[in-house]
C-alpha cells in the first residue's frame, strides 16, 4: 500500500504539470480574445492536430521531443496568420453578428479539422512515450519527464513573460486588449497586432501540445473538451494575465486530479465547467483580469 | 419640492465621482447643472435615473424615497433622460425608438396602433416627423439628438434630465433648441433638469444653476449669482460671464 | 402602397398557408414514410431553431446550449414511460420539466452577459451531458433508456407539425407584440431599455421559459419517436449546435429566417448523406464557415439574397399585384 503521502504527491506534481501546460495554450485563447475580442472555440482542436502532428514527427524520426517543439512552433506560427485571416472580413460587423460569425467559423473549423484529421489518420490515439529514468527524491520516485517538463514549462512561461512585457509587440498586445482605441490612436497597428497575437496563440498551443502528448494522450474529436478547460482558465484567471493563466490552470489542473482519484474520472471533465459557471457569475472578470 | 437629493455620494471603487451632494427641484422649473468635464454632473444623471445606485444619500421624487429603485421604475414614476451621446435602439426606426418608451416608460397601456399615432406626435414636437420610418442606425448625430428627446419626452416623464443636448449645434439650431426645452416647460409642464457646456444657452434660459466641480457642488443660484462666484470663475468659467 | 392591393396580397398569402397546411395534413397518406420521417425532423429542426431564434435573434442572448431543454424533455418523458406513467402526462411532465430547469437557471446565468453569456450557455449543455452520463441511477449513463417499442411515426408526424404551426403562430405574436419590442430593445440596447421602462429581467425571465416549453415538447416527441435515446442523442454537441447553426445560417431575428435555414441545410444534408460516407463533418464545417465569414446576419438578411429575391418578385409581379 503506497503511502498517502506518496499519492498526493504524485497527483500533486500531475496537476501542477497539467495545470501548467493547460495555462500555456489557455493564455493563448486569452490574448486572442483580448485583443480580437472572439471566443476561439476551434482552440482544443487546434491542440490535438499540433499533437498529432508532433507525435507522428516522434515516431517516424525518433526526434527529441524538446527539438519537435522548435519545430512546430514556426509551423503553427503561420497557421495562426492564416486563421487570423478568416476573421478579417468580418471584423467590421455589428457586435452581435461578430459574435455569431466567431462561433460559425470556430465552430466550423473544429468540424473540419476533427472529420478530416479522423479521415487521414483515423480513431487512433496520439501521444509521445518519451520517458527518461525516474529520479529519486526523498524516499520518492518521481517521474523525471514531468520535472523536465515542469522545468520547460518554467522555462517557457518566463520566456513569454518577457516577451509580452518587453518586446514591442508584446506591448502592442496589451495595449489593444485593454482599450482597443487607444491603442489604435497612440499609432498601433491593430490589425497587424492582432495578426501576431493570433500567430503567438497558436505557437503556445504547439509547444503546449508536445507537452501534452508527453503526459496525456490526443485523438481527432478529443479538442473541445481542452477548449472548455481553457474557457475556465482563462476565465477564472483573468483576461491578458500569464499570472492568470498559470494561477487557474493550477488550479484547475489539480482540482481535476484530485476530483479524478477521489470521485473517478467521469467527474473530473465536469469539474472545469463547474469552475467555469461559478467564476462567470460571481465573478467574470476573474482573479487578475484587466476588466 | 418634486425631485431631491440628499448628500448624494458616489465611490466607484477607490473612485470618488460625487460627494454629498444636495439638490432640489420645484415643479416646472428649468435648472441648470454645470460644471467643468469629470465633475460628475453625468454620474448624478445616472445615480437620479438608477442606473447606478448611490454609496451614500437618498433621492426622492414627489417625497417618495426611489434611490434603491430600479431604472424602469424610477421611469414609470416620471424620470426620463437623454444620453449625453446617443444611444437610439439601433436597428428600431425613429417612430419605433418613440413607441418603445411610450408602451413602456409612460405607464399607460394602448395598443400598437395607438401607439403609433401617438408616437407620431412627439417626432412632430421635435421635428423629425419627416424621417420617422428612417432607422436609428441611418439617422445623422443631430437626428440622432433630437430623436433623445422625443424619446425621452414620450415616455411622459414628470422629469426631464437633458445631457448636453445642445453641444454641437450652430446658433440656429441652438436657438431652436432652446425654444423647444422651454416649451417642454411651459407646454407640457415637465420639469427640466440641464446638463450643458454652451453657458450661453444654460444661462439664458436656466432658472436656476447648481455648479458641481470634483464631485462636489460648489455652487448654486441664480445664472447671475453663479457667474459672479468667485469660485465659479476659477473652477470653470475662467473670466467672469458677461451676460 | 395602395390598400386593396395591399389586403389583396395578404389573402394571397393567407391562401397559400392554408393550401400548405392542407397538403403537409395528408401528406403522409400518399408518399413514402421515409419522406414522412424526413418531414417529421424538419419539424422538430424547425421548432428549435424558432424558439432559439426568438432568445437569441429577438433579444440578443445567444443561447448555444438551448437543446440543452430538449434533452431534459426527453429524459423526463422517457424515465416517466419507462415507470408506467401515463403517456399524455409523461408529455405534460416533459414540458414542465425543462420550463422548471430554465426557471432555475435563469437568475445566474443572465447575471452573465454578452460573450461570456455564450460561453457559459454552451457550457451549460456541456454539463448537462455529463450529468446524463455520471447520473446513471436515473439515466442509464451511456447505456441510454430503451423505451416501450411501438411505431408511431404517423401520430408524432402530426404532433409535430402540431408543435411547429403553434411555434409559428407563437413566434407571429410575440413579434408584433409589446413584447416583441420590449425583447429587441433589450437586445439593442439593455441599458437603454432599462432606462425607458422595459423591465428586462422579467422579460429575460419569460422569453427565456417560452423558449424552453416548447423544446421539451419536442424533445418527449423524439424520444417517443425513436424509442431510445442516450447522452450524445439528445445533448452531444454536433446535434446540439445543428438547430443553432441552421438559425443563424437562414438570419436570426426574421420570422422566417430560422426556417429557411433549417430547410436548405437539410436539404444540403441529405444531398451530402447520399454521395459520401466521410467528410459529413468537414462539409458541414465549411458551410458554417462560409456563412460565418460572408453572411453573419444569415440568408435571409444578406444584400445580396435580398437584391435577387427583389428580381424574383419584379418577374412574377403581376401574380403578385
Amino acid at each position: 500500500m503506497l503511502p498517502s503521502s506518496f499519492i498526493f504527491f504524485q497527483l500533486l506534481l500531475g496537476g501542477l504539470l497539467l495545470g501548467g501546460i493547460y495555462a500555456l495554450v489557455a493564455f493563448g485563447l486569452s490574448t486572442i480574445y483580448g485583443v480580437a475580442k472572439l471566443f476561439n472555440f476551434a482552440h482544443g482542436t487546434f491542440l490535438v492536430m499540433a499533437g498529432i502532428i508532433a507525435s507522428y514527427i516522434y515516431f517516424s524520426f525518433e526526434v527529441n521531443p524538446f527539438i519537435i517543439m522548435l519545430m512546430v512552433a514556426p509551423l503553427f506560427l503561420v497557421v495562426g496568420f492564416i486563421f487570423f485571416g478568416f476573421f478579417k472580413p468580418i471584423s467590421g460587423r455589428s457586435p452581435l453578428e461578430f459574435v455569431v460569425g466567431t462561433v460559425l467559423i470556430t465552430v466550423g473549423l473544429m468540424f473540419v479539422m476533427d472529420d478530416v484529421s479522423l479521415m487521414l489518420v483515423g480513431g487512433r490515439i496520439w501521444s509521445i512515450p518519451y520517458s527518461l529514468p525516474s529520479i529519486p527524491i526523498g524516499e520518492l520516485m518521481v517521474s523525471s519527464t514531468r520535472l523536465w517538463g515542469l522545468i520547460a514549462v518554467v522555462v517557457i512561461t518566463i520566456l513569454l513573460s518577457l516577451y509580452i512585457r518587453r518586446s514591442y509587440v508584446g506591448k502592442a498586445i496589451r495595449a489593444a486588449t485593454q482599450d482597443r482605441e487607444a491603442a489604435m490612436l497612440t499609432g498601433v497597428d491593430v490589425s497587424k497586432t492582432t495578426m501576431f497575437a493570433f500567430g503567438i496563440a497558436m505557437v503556445l498551443v504547439a509547444i503546449g501540445s508536445v507537452l501534452y502528448c508527453m503526459v496525456l494522450t490526443v485523438a481527432p474529436f478529443g479538442g473541445f473538451p481542452m477548449t472548455v478547460k481553457c474557457f475556465t482558465i482563462v476565465v477564472l484567471g483573468g483576461i491578458g494575465s500569464i499570472i492568470g493563466s498559470l494561477v487557474g490552470g493550477i488550479i484547475l489542473g489539480t482540482s481535476e486530479a484530485f476530483v479524478g482519484y477521489y470521485f473517478g474520472l467521469p467527474w473530473s471533465e465536469a469539474v472545469s465547467i463547474i469552475i467555469l459557471l461559478i467564476v462567470l457569475v460571481i465573478r467574470p472578470q476573474g482573479l487578475f483580469g484587466f476588466r | 419640492m418634486l425631485l431631491e437629493g440628499f448628500k448624494v455620494t458616489k465611490y466607484f471603487g477607490g473612485l470618488l465621482a460625487v460627494k454629498d451632494v444636495d439638490f432640489s427641484l420645484e415643479e416646472k422649473e428649468i435648472v441648470g447643472l454645470v460644471g467643468p468635464n469629470g465633475a460628475g454632473k453625468t454620474t448624478l444623471f445616472n445615480l437620479i435615473s438608477g442606473v447606478y445606485k448611490p454609496t451614500n444619500g437618498t433621492i426622492k421624487l414627489n417625497g417618495k424615497d426611489i434611490t434603491k429603485l430600479s431604472p424602469h421604475s424610477i421611469c414609470n414614476l416620471g424620470i426620463t433622460r437623454t444620453f449625453q451621446i446617443p444611444r437610439p435602439f439601433l436597428e428600431l426606426t425613429a417612430i419605433k425608438n418613440v413607441i418603445v418608451a411610450m408602451m413602456f416608460g409612460s405607464g399607460k397601456s394602448m395598443s400598437m396602433t395607438a401607439a403609433q399615432k401617438e408616437a407620431l406626435h412627439y417626432l412632430e414636437f421635435v421635428g423629425l416627423e419627416g424621417k420617422r420610418d428612417i432607422l436609428a442606425k441611418n439617422l445623422t448625430l443631430r437626428d440622432r439628438k433630437t430623436l433623445e428627446v422625443a424619446r425621452a419626452l414620450a415616455a411622459n416623464p414628470r422629469v426631464i434630465l437633458l445631457d448636453e443636448v445642445i453641444a454641437g449645434l450652430n446658433p440656429t439650431e441652438t436657438m431652436w433648441l432652446m425654444d423647444l426645452i422651454k416649451k417642454i416647460r411651459d407646454e407640457r409642464g415637465i420639469t427640466v433638469f440641464w446638463v450643458e457646456h454652451v453657458m450661453k444657452a444654460v444661462m439664458g434660459l436656466a432658472e436656476r444653476v447648481i455648479v458641481l466641480h470634483h464631485g462636489e457642488k460648489i455652487a448654486e443660484g441664480s445664472p447671475r449669482e453663479v457667474a459672479d462666484n468667485s469660485k465659479v470663475v476659477d473652477a470653470y468659467l475662467g473670466v467672469r460671464y458677461v451676460f | 402602397m395602395k390598400k386593396p392591393g395591399a389586403t389583396g396580397k395578404l389573402y394571397k398569402l393567407m391562401f397559400a398557408m392554408i393550401v400548405l397546411i392542407v397538403v403537409l395534413l395528408v401528406f403522409p397518406y400518399f408518399v413514402d414514410p421515409y419522406i414522412v420521417s424526413i418531414l417529421y425532423l424538419l419539424f422538430i429542426f424547425i421548432v428549435l431553431a424558432q424558439t432559439f431564434d426568438i432568445v437569441g435573434g429577438y433579444m440578443g442572448y445567444v443561447n448555444l446550449g438551448h437543446y440543452m431543454f430538449f434533452g431534459i424533455g426527453a429524459y423526463t418523458f422517457s424515465i416517466l414511460i419507462i415507470g408506467g406513467t401515463s403517456i399524455p402526462l409523461c408529455f405534460i411532465a416533459a414540458i414542465i420539466a425543462s420550463v422548471a430547469f430554465a426557471v432555475l437557471i435563469s437568475y445566474p446565468i443572465f447575471r452573465i452577459r454578452g460573450d461570456y453569456f455564450v460561453v457559459a450557455t454552451l457550457a451549460l449543455v456541456v454539463l448537462v451531458e455529463i450529468l446524463a452520463y455520471n447520473l446513471d441511477w436515473l439515466t442509464r449513463g451511456s447505456y441510454g433508456l430503451s423505451l416501450p417499442p411501438g411505431y408511431h411515426l404517423f401520430s408524432c408526424y402530426y404532433m409535430a407539425l402540431g408543435l411547429t404551426l403553434l411555434v409559428m403562430i407563437t413566434k407571429y405574436k410575440v413579434v408584433n407584440s409589446k413584447f416583441g419590442l420590449g425583447l429587441i430593445s433589450i437586445r439593442e440596447d439593455e441599458q437603454v431599455a432599462e432606462v425607458f421602462g422595459v423591465h428586462t429581467f422579467k422579460y429575460k425571465f419569460l422569453a427565456f421559459i417560452l423558449s424552453a416549453s416548447f423544446p421539451g415538447m419536442a424533445g418527449a416527441l423524439h424520444a417517443w419517436y425513436l424509442s431510445y435515446i442516450d447522452p450524445p442523442t439528445v445533448f452531444g454537441l454536433a446535434v446540439a449546435l445543428t438547430p443553432i447553426a441552421m438559425t443563424l445560417f437562414g438570419g436570426m431575428g426574421t420570422m422566417f429566417g430560422p426556417v429557411v435555414g433549417v430547410c436548405i441545410l437539410w436539404i444540403i444534408e441529405q444531398a451530402i448523406w447520399t454521395q459520401t460516407e466521410y467528410l459529413h463533418f468537414a462539409m458541414y464545417g465549411i458551410i458554417l464557415i462560409l456563412v460565418g465569414i460572408f453572411m453573419p446576419g444569415g440568408v435571409v438578411k444578406s444584400k445580396r439574397v435580398q437584391a435577387l429575391w427583389e428580381k424574383v418578385k419584379g418577374r412574377f409581379g403581376r401574380f403578385a399585384a
